[in-house]
């Protein structure tokens, strides 16, 4: 598609079919010689970097007002109204959704001043629009638009962000009426469950951040501390001030998880799951749940952003995410981080407010680092790691299970394959096993004793006795939120409150250290404020 | 000067499909476990593996065929599917790159004694191209022509815009796709040209392509990624 770029009362707008634009400005009785074309048509990326011509100012061509062009706005008037709000979307989305006179709805809307027509992907800020990913691929010619283009790799699983597609940032009106009108006494929380000292401290900060206008606030607890139950209580008092909430999750299965819960604690409000196959995409509702993707459909829609695991896929290293998250809350919203791990430049922006212990009031388990420096050899070679035998007898005659995470996919069959020669129940899984789910379920169900796994399951398996192993520690790949992360899978039931946690290593890398002491300094931490015992 | 730089620094290509380390042909060693090459006997004409070197089932009961013989670079499976669609369908064109290595791969097994004057490559309609962006098939005979300095030449237009091949039997297939291509206006001394596709499954859009152009006087010899 092709674009022009006009100005009329020295306001800037961009078209793609000027006819439609004339007969909005003749119904709207706007004459006058003010009309200046400011630049060729050519595709959005392309328009960006152009010079604004100068012209001179023109007459507007005056339009009759037939009765078929009449038909024509009436149309696109119509439409408008099934315009969904507060939402950033590609072109063909919109089509998609509307398929009958999108074009002149959504044009309507631009002049109104309702959209933001951007491109999918800006060549002149080399970025994404859409997912805010620098890493634009080279030009390429492409045959939609004649000329050269380029596309986001990162985000191509939603659709494909073109430099010639547009996207729209369709702009979510403001109620009319005053802030804070509507705000009911009573809240809408049912949920008779209780915190601890420290979650109500948690809750209580996350609370009074939602009165002051545009601040955010990072919960740092530790893996197992409560995080979900945290946030009933902020949920609550937004939809009490009468505003819309979103939930943000990285994973799938933990939205389709969470829904029934916040759906029970909040009987009466209206809760939808978005996630890539979830068929409520286009419902308005009170509380909103969603993969961190599907927020990238948002624009300034909701009062309080609440983002879960911000340390993991896809932010991961990769800070520039955040602020497409981020575009779903409102200017003056709040934002609320959830993390056991949180990023170092996180926490230097944001205020944060630590848990620091879980419920059962007993420390976490500090890692244990053994050194055998044949390490990789061992495994690469097949033959048996000392200190192996050990463990494994341990957790075989205690009666537990364990987590053996490796660094790389082949590693698992070879350390499978090793291990299941001496002892009986352990099976593996990676990211590329089509069985992955079952195989978790089966060892939630103890069927399996000891899992090989990558880092694919650092988060959100929690089973009770439970060790973690981890083999080759020092790799590259595990980072310290990652080795935090790993060793918060043990200890996560009253049955069992500490567990242990195994580094081999051959030498010590500044993420074991790091992570060692993160975990030392939260148990100092729960000690000092009395949380556990 | 260059070797010495690319011990100090070496710069290493990511697998077409996931994120990791390139092991051969542009993808991972994990990836390249589940694609199948096709090696060993096949059939003459559309080679598919098989057991002996003579005609398979489908080519023997073709009425008639039009190309010299096919040749694919790997098996059509559950992993070429994916990358294929993800390639065609999501537009991930990284990929061509990783393709022309296959098939790139194919031409110096089976067609390098042949001397070849051009490559060409099957059309897509206007409509769709618009739509999509980019013709993969083209895509993959630029990236083929800069392997083994073959120029490419544009040699078919497609007039009809038909639903997609993959939705329908191969009896639909044939009925669909007649009279769809038409020749463009070429130099007159061309004598051999290989085709370039994607995938070959019956062979009714290679067979089609090929009747166009035989009626030319041009010998079509046909490759593709998937087979």
């Amino acid at each position: 598609m092709n674009f022009i770029s006009y100005e009329i009362n020295n306001r800037t707008y961009l078209t793609w079919d000027l006819s439609f634009d004339f007969l909005f400005w003749a119904a709207e009785g706007f004459v006058g010689d003010s009309f200046k074309q400011t630049a060729e048509a050519a595709s959005l990326a392309h328009l960006e970097m152009k010079k604004k011509q100068k012209a001179a100012s023109q007459p507007i061509p005056t339009t009759p007002l037939d009765p078929l062009s009449l038909l024509r706005l009436r149309k696109a008037r119509l439409a408008v109204t099934h315009i969904p709000r507060g939402r950033s979307l590609l072109a063909e989305e919109l089509e998609t959704f509307l398929s009958v006179a999108w074009e002149d709805a959504i044009q309507l809307l631009h002049l109104q001043g309702g959209v933001d027509i951007l491109p999918g992907v800006s060549l002149k800020h080399q970025r994404c629009n859409r997912c805010g990913s620098t890493e634009i691929l080279p030009l390429t010619s492409c045959a939609s638009c004649g000329q050269a283009c380029a596309y986001c790799p990162s985000c191509l699983q939603m659709g494909r962000a073109k430099a010639c597609t547009p996207l729209f940032y369709i702009h979510d009106p403001e109620p009319k009426g005053e802030r804070g009108e509507g705000v009911q006494q009573q809240g809408y929380l049912n949920w008779k469950g209780s915190l601890t000292p420290a979650q109500q401290e948690a809750s209580n900060e996350a609370v009074s951040v939602l009165h002051k206008e545009g601040e955010s606030l990072l919960v740092w607890a530790v893996c197992g501390a409560g995080k979900t139950e945290v946030v009933f209580q902020p949920i609550n008092e937004a939809l009490r001030l009468g505003r819309k909430v979103m939930l943000a999750t990285p994973r799938k299965d933990v939205v389709i998880e969470l829904a029934p819960r916040i759906q029970e604690a909040f009987p009466t409000c209206k809760v939808i799951a978005l996630h890539g196959k979830s068929t409520q995409k286009w419902e308005e509702a009170e509380i909103t749940l969603a993969t961190t993707h599907q927020a990238m459909r948002f624009y300034q829609k909701f009062d309080l952003v609440i983002l879960d695991e911000v340390d993991a896929f896809p932010y991961h290293g990769n800070p520039i995410l955040y602020h497409a998250v981020e575009r779903a809350k409102k200017p003056t919203g709040n934002m609320l981080y959830l993390s056991a791990t949180p990023p170092r430049y996180l926490l230097r922006k944001i205020p944060h407010v630590k848990i620091p212990a879980r419920y059962h009031r007993k420390p976490l388990a500090v890692p244990k680092i053994l050194y055998d420096y044949k390490l990789v050899r061992r495994v690469k070679n097949q033959t048996p790691i000392p200190h192996i035998p050990t463990i494994m007898d341990y957790i075989y005659k205690e009666n537990r299970q364990a987590f053996v995470f490796v660094p790389y996919i082949e590693w698992v069959e070879q350390l499978v394959g090793q291990l299941a020669e001496k002892w009986e129940a352990v099976d593996g899984t990676h990211s590329r096993d089509r069985d992955r789910e079952e195989k978790v379920q089966r060892f939630r169900q103890g069927e399996i004793r000891v899992l090989v796994t990558t880092t694919i399951l650092e988060r959100g398996v929690t089973i009770p006795k439970t060790d973690v192993v981890i083999i080759h520690a020092d790799s590259t790949i595990f980072d310290e939120a990652s080795l935090v992360q790993m060793s918060g899978r043990t200890g996560r039931s009253s049955i069992d409150p500490i567990g242990h946690v195994i580094f081999l290593a051959a030498q010590k890398t500044r993420a074991i250290k790091r992570a060692v002491k993160q975990i030392q300094t939260m148990n100092r931490t729960a000690k000092k404020r009395g949380l556990i015992e | 000067m260059r070797n010495a730089l690319e011990v100090l620094f070496p710069m290493y290509d990511k697998c077409g499909f996931c994120d990791r380390r390139s092991y051969r042909n542009g993808m991972c060693k994990l990836c390249l476990k589940e694609v199948e090459m096709i090696r060993g006997s096949i059939c003459e004409r559309c080679g598919r593996p098989m057991g002996e070197t003579t005609l398979c089932v489908d080519c023997f009961q073709r009425k008639e065929t039009y190309f010299m013989c096919n040749r694919s670079a790997v098996l059509y499976n559950d992993k070429m599917k994916e990358m294929l669609s993800l390639y065609k369908f999501r537009g991930q064109e990284t990929l061509a790159y990783t393709f022309s290595l296959f098939l790139e791969s194919a031409y110096r097994q089976y067609y390098q004694r042949i001397g070849f004057d051009y490559i060409t490559f099957v059309p897509v309609h206007e409509e769709r191209l618009k739509e999509r962006g980019f013709n993969q098939a083209q895509q993959l005979a630029f990236q083929l022509s800069l392997r083994t300095k073959i120029p490419v030449i544009s040699l078919l237009t497609k007039t009809k815009n038909t639903e997609k091949q993959s939705k329908k039997h191969r009896r639909q297939r044939l009925h669909t796709l007649y009279n769809a291509f038409h020749l463009r206006p070429f130099p007159a001394r061309i004598k051999r040209v290989m085709l370039i596709d994607d995938v070959y499954t019956t062979g009714t859009t290679i067979n089609e392509c090929a009747r166009v152009l035989n009626k030319a006087g041009i010998i079509v010899y046909s490759l593709t990624v998937a087979r």
